[in-house]
């Protein structure tokens, strides 16, 4: 009986857990380019534009990729990695912030707001690596991927891993408000250690040393494991990655269920 | 932990609706309201956690058997520019190129199917992984396919490149040490095999293509030195430019004594009478020389054959500078193919590629996996942390009772 009620009450509460998740993601969409007439396909067309014009850039900078025959395919593996974690780093960061009006409500959480954001972006970035790789695939830049279950766990595990930067951002821009400036500092140099255009094991052992700390660099790599044929890592790690992204997300968590009390709310 | 006690202190916020009704709520005291909760939470922690953690240390102590390890580690070198280039000494850069594809082809192989077959030739690998030496959980199933064979294998075995000093290492898991050192150095072995025929096909590669361009210059040289000697024979004349010469030195002379002669004559006429026996033989003499040259010009130039079916000389010298002509050309080509053959032959042995072993396989004395304690360790605090954010989630949904 009381077993019953207590799965029932659970049932009741995913049922309205998943009512606030899905209105917010909603709202979401309709707030950021509320004015525009494509609306939230803005969110989709403006990091494919800027990826496709970085592609078009290295592919005349460096003219051969690094591996493979297609330089676009080579950076966009790498490009769409670390923007899907770049962006969830910091877009949850002001999540909260930027719903506070609607933290007034009872029934919206801080935890609510962060899940239903990062829930949008790793869908939209979905979406956007459909778009990037159907195009080239559709242009003859590329072939699918060899192994498709490995892109998608890359996938997943580099969510997860934006995520956890994402939730520690949004504590400490809570708890500190010059963390604003300073994250994006720290998430810059990503651009140049996370190997978007090149194999990290052709470089010499000694910056694989450091570089092998990065876990952008691995998500980056094993995307290029799933989706090359014949890409061989030997630094990929998949534990270190895993292990990495879950601490975060659970520092993160932890983190938001501490702060709780001192005035968070 | 921090958890738990995040929530016990605010337990009055967070009551669950419709569980119990106000007698309970005001007859015990909250503690006993909160149990149904943590119970839950502990019970999820037992099964995600403890249960699993248990559970594989109960099958790495007393089941997991012990994986012996023997590896060997090898440079691929190349004969040419062992410190001789002065840019790799000064930047420390590696510049043999051709061996690091090596490298890679060599990891390659490590893991492929050929090594996979080759092994299973001199090794019982099937029965070796699939044998009760094996537990349950590590062994091959028996009479699994070939690609399973290999994917199992690819467990098996470690490999590794250092791109920096150009070193490649390899591993291999056996189910016990003497297997071990006995696959490893199989497995070297074939490594071995793998350079040398590489570098004999690029060798022969190499060569192959000087040596065409030699036979097709012989071939060319033969075929002028036929026609030479093919000429020589219908023409009757070893040496074409060389009866031209004698024949117009033929001519020479015969004009110079016309000349002298016509002088002798010219001479006579003045003291002698017209119709004088003297004069007369004289002039038929000149007569005779006139025509005989007249004769041996036609012969030189014109275009009539004789008897003998032969050209004229002039056709016959023309046909023979040709000929000679080409085989010059041919003779300096067949040269030059020959010196470039002993060049790519000379280049072909400095990039002889061999296997520099540096450590070999030695039979292990200790098992090296399972790293029991590492592996417990590592599974508990995976679990425990997915565990915890699951339970911080399952917070964060209940939080919409408040």
């Amino acid at each position: 009986m009381r077993s019953a009620t207590i799965s029932d009450s659970w049932r009741a509460l995913a049922a309205l857990q998943m009512r606030v998740a899905a209105s917010l993601i909603l709202r979401e969409t309709r707030a950021t380019f509320g004015t525009s007439h494509l609306g939230y396909l803005w969110a989709i067309i403006t990091p494919v534009a800027s990826i496709v014009l970085l592609t078009v850039i290295f592919t005349y900078a460096a003219r051969h990729p690094p591996f493979g025959t297609s330089l676009a395919l080579f950076f966009a593996t790498g490009i769409i990695m670390l923007q899907l974690v770049l962006r969830l780093a910091e877009s949850l960061m002001t999540a909260v912030e930027a719903n506070r009006a609607l933290l007034a409500y009872p029934p919206i959480k801080r935890t609510d707001v962060l899940f239903a954001r990062a829930i949008l972006i790793v869908l939209t970035y979905l979406v956007i690596a459909g778009v990037i790789y159907g195009g080239l695939i559709a242009l003859g830049m590329a072939t699918p991927p060899a192994h498709l279950e490995d892109v998608l766990f890359a996938f997943v595990a580099a969510s997860l891993l934006g995520t956890g930067m994402g939730l520690i951002n949004a504590m400490l821009l809570n708890r500190w408000d010059s963390w604003r400036r300073i994250a994006p500092i720290l998430t810059k140099p990503l651009f140049f250690i996370s190997g978007v255009f090149f194999v990290p094991d052709y470089l010499p052992p000694q910056i694989i040393e450091w570089l092998q700390w990065n876990p952008v660099l691995h998500a980056i790599e094993w995307t290029r494991e799933g989706y090359y044929p014949g890409y061989e890592s030997q630094v990929l790690d998949k534990t270190f990655l895993l292990l990495t992204s879950l601490i975060l997300v659970f520092i993160g968590l932890a983190a938001e269920r501490l702060t709780r009390r001192n005035g968070g709310l | 932990m921090s958890i738990a006690t995040g929530e016990e202190a605010k337990p009055k916020l967070v009551p669950l609706p419709g569980t119990v009704g106000g007698v309970l709520l005001t007859g015990r005291t909250p503690a006993s309201r909160l149990r149904p909760r943590h119970r839950i939470l502990f019970a999820s922690f037992v099964i995600c956690v403890l249960l699993p953690a248990f559970l594989s240390a109960v099958y790495y102590v007393a089941f997991a058997s012990d994986r012996y390890v023997a590896g060997a580690g090898f440079a691929i070198r190349s004969t040419e520019a062992t410190g001789t280039d002065m840019i790799g000494a000064i930047t420390g850069l590696s510049t043999a190129h051709s061996t690091t594809s090596d490298a890679y082809i060599l990891l390659k192989y490590l893991g492929s199917r050929d090594i996979v077959e080759r092994l299973s030739q001199d090794f019982p690998l099937q029965e070796h992984y699939s044998s009760e030496e094996a537990d349950w959980l590590m062994r091959l199933d028996e009479g699994s396919s070939i690609e399973n064979l290999v994917n199992y294998w690819n467990r098996r075995i470690h490999a590794n490149y250092n791109s920096a000093s150009g070193i490649v290492t390899f591993e291999v898991e056996a189910f016990d040490p003497v297997a071990a050192e006995r696959l490893a150095s199989l497995v070297l072995a074939y490594c071995r095999d793998m350079v040398n025929h590489l570098s004999g096909e690029a060798r022969r590669d190499a060569v192959a293509f000087s040596a065409a361009e030699v036979e097709r210059a012989e071939g060319r040289l033969k075929t002028v030195l036929e026609a030479i000697r093919q000429f020589r024979e219908t023409e009757q004349s070893l040496d074409p430019a060389g009866s031209a010469r004698i024949r117009l030195e033929l001519v020479g002379g015969l004009e110079r004594q016309l000349a002298d002669l016509r002088a002798r004559i010219s001479a006579l006429q003045a003291s002698l009478d017209k119709d004088a026996p003297s004069l007369r033989s004289l002039t038929r003499q000149a007569e005779a020389l006139e025509q005989q040259i007249a004769r041996e010009r036609a012969g030189m130039t014109a275009h009539t054959a004789d008897a003998a079916g032969s050209a004229t000389l002039s056709n016959q010298l023309a046909v023979y500078e040709t000929l000679e002509v080409e085989r010059s050309f041919a003779q300096q080509y067949y040269a030059s193919a020959l010196s470039s053959l002993e060049t790519a032959r000379i280049n072909a042995d400095r990039h002889q590629r061999y296997l520099a072993v540096y450590s070999a396989p030695v039979v292990p004395e200790q098992a090296a996996y399972p790293r029991r304690v590492l592996n417990i360790l590592l599974l508990a605090a995976g679990l425990t942390l997915v565990w915890a954010i699951g339970a911080l989630i399952g917070y964060a949904v209940r939080d919409h009772l408040r």
